[in-house]
């Protein structure tokens, strides 16, 4: 590419430029006294800024930072924090990391990914190989946080926040229609059930699915096959067609929305949250991240109505059990090769997610993020005992965190589902490829495609559209 | 025009004339209401409070409100920032590039080189090509220099707008010679002709370009959204839809959007009712020109 | 006296002779010194970049790291890509449904309101041509606003429920209505500066001659226009293909829209985010195909139809 060769000798003579300055304010820095230069030090006692990047918003990174180094501060004494937000979602955070990367500048120390996002940047090279890192703490981590963080059997990333699957429902309501857990565990008496709930409860519905579902639904219900991927390298083509798991999947699905057992709306909808304040919806098959938004959607009003539990196998439809896998995984850090303070952000994490005492920390600080280690366990099921209100958090919030909305019990739940977590495995074409299926899903429930049909278009569209997902 | 037809109507009042004229009247009275009904809404609804706007789209304000104005000027939606973007991107923009057009024109228009039809030939062949064609390329080039979410990378890609060369070319082809071999015979430099007698003369010409590209820059959409979207330097175009996404008690904004959508017009529009004619004529034969 | 004029004229003849060397080595630098900002900046950002492009769309690039050259799979798999389709068609359907009715409304509107008999002209025309001023993005925003299923004014006023943005194949056409909307202004005027080009004797002449109103317009008017008509089909078409603000903005949310409803441009947008700078190459040269394919058609249909200037 002739122009990107004329960029890098352009780029190489601006970096000897810079070069010369920064030696030179180097020099003079030694030579003079007083100013500290910020930046490269490793494992000096030059103060270090840590470059964190994250979507959403910067809140949360920012609370619980400062909750880890009002526990350790000695050492994160030289360590102060930068929040980079690219934008609202995972996708601008993956597209700010490959502009960085191709800039070779700006390289952020931690950047918080998606599970499914981890195969591309795995393969090309660019991220730590953290095994050594994470080795120490191997067994202390639950299962599935395990599998977050690795990749193609090796450790690339520090595990952050597991999304394994919990189905949250309206005990009250089961009662009175005089459904049971049970009775749900199979497909057929899972649509039984939802036909009787709304008998009973004619606005109400067991469940709710559009036409247009988010892409997690797909890894949620594939993520329980053992062994199933989108791609087989082995036979170097893709599986829609020839793994009974995806069409089981779709034809379950289409099942539910055949059945008019669901409300006709889709998640993160204008008129979902409203749905669950108007007691709509009697129950929702989704991720354990919910516990943050359940509450505020179904306010106060309906604190303690809300039940917890895992996934209905719904085998022997779906040849598998249901109550086992996770949603996109979960999220990770990752550090990139290139980062300017990998020691900092290994310290930094070593006592934010892989310690005892600062994942707790955190949690109680920030509440979104469960620890990840079984010997927090523990901790945490003590403060949820103790049941006392922080002071820095209003009586509202407090109303609607978990322990209080679902009960204590809700916390136990969620530790054993992070045991029941599969990760799916992504390969690094994971986000087009689902982005292809979720259209062939939205086709069958939509009635516009059968199943078979569906499946068939997506995988003429993968095979064209990604080839090889490995030749990168 | 008095008509020889007219000789053989019969002697009514009315005629087949009198119900055409009405009825083109009426099409142009239609035509007029449909082309302002909705800058009138936009008016209106941003006047209403983001609940009203559900219930009571069409109509005058029940109750006046400019909470909406408060919220984009100042408030959690506010679009300030960007708006100045927006502008600031758009005159440097139009500035600049109705300087390199114009000397572009000149050389071509004035003198004679070689390779000059070589290189007219070249901005002539690409007005079929569609400039999107260059847009991976030049996220790739900006990403290398670290210009990607700044201003530059809004301003530096349409300096070199090709319709300018093209409409300034035309209309400095009518200078005449003479009037530049005087000014050299009196030992003016060529930076010095260019400047105080071309520019100037061309000033009509120059003000037709100044409205389409400031028009062009104003609008931009593509371009800033996939290269310069970071709020800080996002023009208000790329920034003003994404307000479709935020809720407030559930409910979405659109009184707000309604009041930014104001902000949006307002300059361009002022722009317009200023000069109207000089306006509309200057849409014409930048068009025709091409 | 004639000998000192003499001299002095030798002298500057003398010294005018190494000035006009330089003059003439500074004249010849001259026009490439006042091509040079335009042309530099045009190589940099528009010549190189066509040929980078073309370059890159036989690759595999992600920005970063190594990139893999795959001959035309990125064209195959684009061309094999039903969304590619789906959207080229959307494309195609936006230029088709808007274009006619939008150029011939138009013209009629400027013959009407050349019409001797009609006033104010000078009041109509700045009122038809402001949908034209208005940004594109916020009168996207307001018929989002005015077709909106549950609280729009348009199903409010004709007593419907119709779901003019939800519904895929309706959505197509309230962006038709958008794109008509916003440019009968600016072809009115242009058509109308055209007519004022007619020379009014031309028509004097035909109706002296007892030409109707129909065989005025059909054997004076349109034969005269015909450059106008045929810059304007060719100036459509081109600015059509490019379409990406007007169906982004009116059918989807902050996020771009759905494939049924979106142009060609939003696969190139796509692939360009996702980090496929060679697929988002080969689309984009793929548009240019298209561009020549459709520009030829109209002037095949106008060679067809008489003479072309």
């Amino acid at each position: 590419m002739p122009f990107l060769k004329e960029q890098m000798s352009r780029r190489s003579v601006l970096k000897l430029g810079f070069g010369v300055v920064a030696s030179a304010t180097g020099l003079s820095a030694l030579a003079g006294c007083g100013s500290s230069t910020p930046g490269s030090a490793v494992g000096s006692s030059g103060p270090v800024t840590l470059n964190l990047m994250t979507w959403g918003g910067d809140a949360d990174a920012k609370t619980a930072f400062s909750t880890i180094k009002n526990l350790y501060p000695d050492a994160l004494k030289n360590i102060s924090l930068k929040v980079t937000v690219p934008g609202a979602n995972d996708a601008d955070v993956a597209k700010a990391l490959r502009l960085a990367l191709s800039a070779r500048s700006n390289i952020p120390d931690l950047i918080q990914l998606n599970r499914t996002q981890l195969s591309e940047f795995a393969t090309s090279g660019a991220l730590m190989d953290l095994t050594d890192f994470i080795n120490p703490v191997k067994n202390d981590l639950f299962n599935g946080a395990l599998q977050l963080a690795t990749y193609q059997g090796k450790i690339m990333a520090i595990p952050f926040q597991i999304k394994s699957k919990i189905f949250f429902y309206r005990h009250d309501l089961f009662e009175q229609a005089g459904i049971s857990l049970s009775d749900l565990s199979t497909t057929e008496g899972y649509i039984a059930a939802g036909k009787k709930f709304h008998a009973h409860f004619p606005d109400k519905y067991i469940i709710n699915l559009g036409t247009q579902p988010q892409q997690y639904i797909l890894g949620e219900f594939l993520s329980a096959y053992p062994d199933v991927h989108i791609y087989d390298q082995g036979r170097q083509s893709f599986q829609l067609t020839t793994n009974p798991a995806f069409t089981e999947v779709f034809t379950f699905l289409k099942q539910i929305k055949d059945a008019g057992i669901a409300l006709p709306i889709d998640d993160f909808s204008n008129d979902w949250a409203q749905a669950f304040k108007n007691e709509k919806i009697g129950g929702v098959l989704i991720g354990n991240w919910m516990k943050e938004f359940l509450p505020q959607y179904a306010t106060v009003a309906q604190t303690g109505k809300w039940a917890v539990s895992l996934w209905p196998k719904f085998s022997p439809s779906l040849s598998v059990n249901e109550s086992l896998g996770s949603e996109a995984g979960g999220s990770i850090y990752v550090i990139p090769a290139g980062a300017k303070n990998p020691d900092a952000a290994k310290i930094y994490m070593q006592h934010y997610l892989l310690d005892r005492r600062g994942s707790v920390g955190q949690w109680e600080a920030v509440g979104v993020v469960t620890p990840l280690l079984k010997s927090a366990q523990q901790d945490v099921m003590d403060v949820v005992n103790k049941d006392v209100k922080p002071n820095n958090v209003s009586t509202s919030d407090w109303a609607l965190q978990a322990q209080n909305f679902f009960g204590r019990s809700y916390q136990e739940l969620e530790f054993s589902s992070f045991d029941t977590v599969r990760v799916f495995d992504y390969d690094p074409a994971a986000t087009n490829e689902i982005a292809i299926l979720l259209q062939a899903l939205e086709n069958v429930l939509s009635g516009s495609a059968s199943v078979a049909s569906a499946l068939q278009q997506a995988q003429n569209d993968m095979q064209s559209q990604i080839g090889n997902p490995y030749n990168s | 025009m008095v008509s020889l037809s007219t000789q053989k109507q019969p002697q009514h009042w009315w005629t087949v004339h009198t119900f055409l004229l009405a009825g083109g009247y009426a099409v142009l009275i239609v035509v007029s209401l449909v082309s302002l009904y909705p800058a009138v809404i936009m008016l209106l609804n941003s006047f209403k409070s983001n609940s009203e706007i559900l219930i009571n789209p069409g109509g005058l304000p029940i109750h006046w409100t400019l909470a909406n104005y408060a919220n984009i000027l100042y408030g959690s939606q506010a679009l300030v920032q960007q708006f100045w973007n927006s502008v600031l991107v758009t005159v440097v923009t139009t500035l600049l590039s109705m300087l390199f057009s114009a000397m572009a024109a000149f050389a071509f228009a004035k003198y004679r080189f070689p390779g000059r039809n070589i290189l007219f030939l070249l901005l002539l062949a690409t007005i079929m090509v569609p400039m999107e064609i260059t847009l991976p390329p030049q996220y790739l080039l900006f990403a290398q220099v670290g210009w990607i979410n700044t201003y530059q990378v809004q301003i530096l890609p349409f300096m070199v707008p090709v319709f300018g060369v093209f409409l300034l070319r035309q209309y400095l082809l009518s200078i005449p010679d003479s009037l530049l071999e005087a000014a050299r015979l009196d030992g003016a430099n060529e930076w010095l002709i260019f400047w105080r007698i071309v520019v100037p003369i061309a000033r009509p010409a120059l003000a037709v370009f100044g409205i389409l590209q400031t028009l062009n820059m104003w609008n931009s959409y593509l371009w800033p959204q996939v290269m310069a979207n970071d709020t800080s330097v996002a023009p208000l175009m790329v920034i003003l839809p994404n307000l479709r996404d935020t809720v407030v008690g559930f409910l979405p904004v659109w009184g707000t959007i309604m009041a930014g959508c104001v902000l949006a017009t307002l300059p361009i529009l002022i722009l317009f009712l200023t000069n109207q004619e000089r306006f509309m004529h200057g849409v014409v034969i930048g068009a025709i020109r091409e | 006296m004639l000998l000192q004029v003499q001299q002095e004229n030798m002298l500057q003849e003398k010294s005018r002779v190494p000035t006009k060397r330089a003059k003439n080595w500074k004249r010849l630098l001259t026009p490439y010194l006042f091509l040079l900002p335009f042309f530099l900046l045009f190589i940099v950002l528009t010549i190189g970049p066509y040929f980078y492009a073309l370059g890159l769309s036989f690759f595999r690039y992600r920005g970063y790291g190594s990139a893999t050259f795959l001959g035309f799979a990125n064209y195959l798999s684009v061309l094999r890509y039903h969304v590619f389709w789906t959207e080229l068609g959307n494309t195609l359907f936006y230029w088709a449904a808007h274009t006619f009715p939008l150029i011939v409304i138009s013209f009629l509107l400027a013959c009407l309101v050349r019409w001797k008999l009609i006033r104010g002209t000078k009041f109509f025309k700045p009122i038809i041509f402001l949908p034209n001023v208005f940004a594109i993005v916020a009168v996207s925003l307001v018929f989002q606003n005015l077709f909106a299923t549950q609280y729009g004014v348009i199903n409010q006023f004709f007593h419907t429920t119709l779901p003019w943005l939800e519904s895929a194949s309706l959505s197509r056409w309230v962006v038709v209505l958008l794109l008509i909307w916003r440019n009968l202004g600016f072809w009115f005027v242009v058509f109308l500066a055209g007519l004022t080009t007619i020379s009014p004797e031309l028509d004097e002449a035909a109706t002296i001659d007892g030409a109707t109103v129909w065989q005025r317009l059909r054997f004076v008017t349109l034969p005269l226009m015909r450059p106008i008509f045929f810059f304007a089909f060719i100036y459509d078409a081109i600015t059509s293909m490019r379409l990406y603000t007007e169906p982004n903005v009116l059918t989807a949310g902050a996020s771009l829209a759905q494939p049924s409803a979106a142009p060609v441009l939003n696969l190139l947008v796509t692939n360009l985010n996702a980090g496929n700078f060679g697929e988002s190459s080969a689309v984009g040269w793929l548009l240019f195909l298209v561009t020549i394919g459709v520009a030829g058609v109209i002037f095949g249909l106008f060679r067809v139809t008489g003479e072309v200037e």
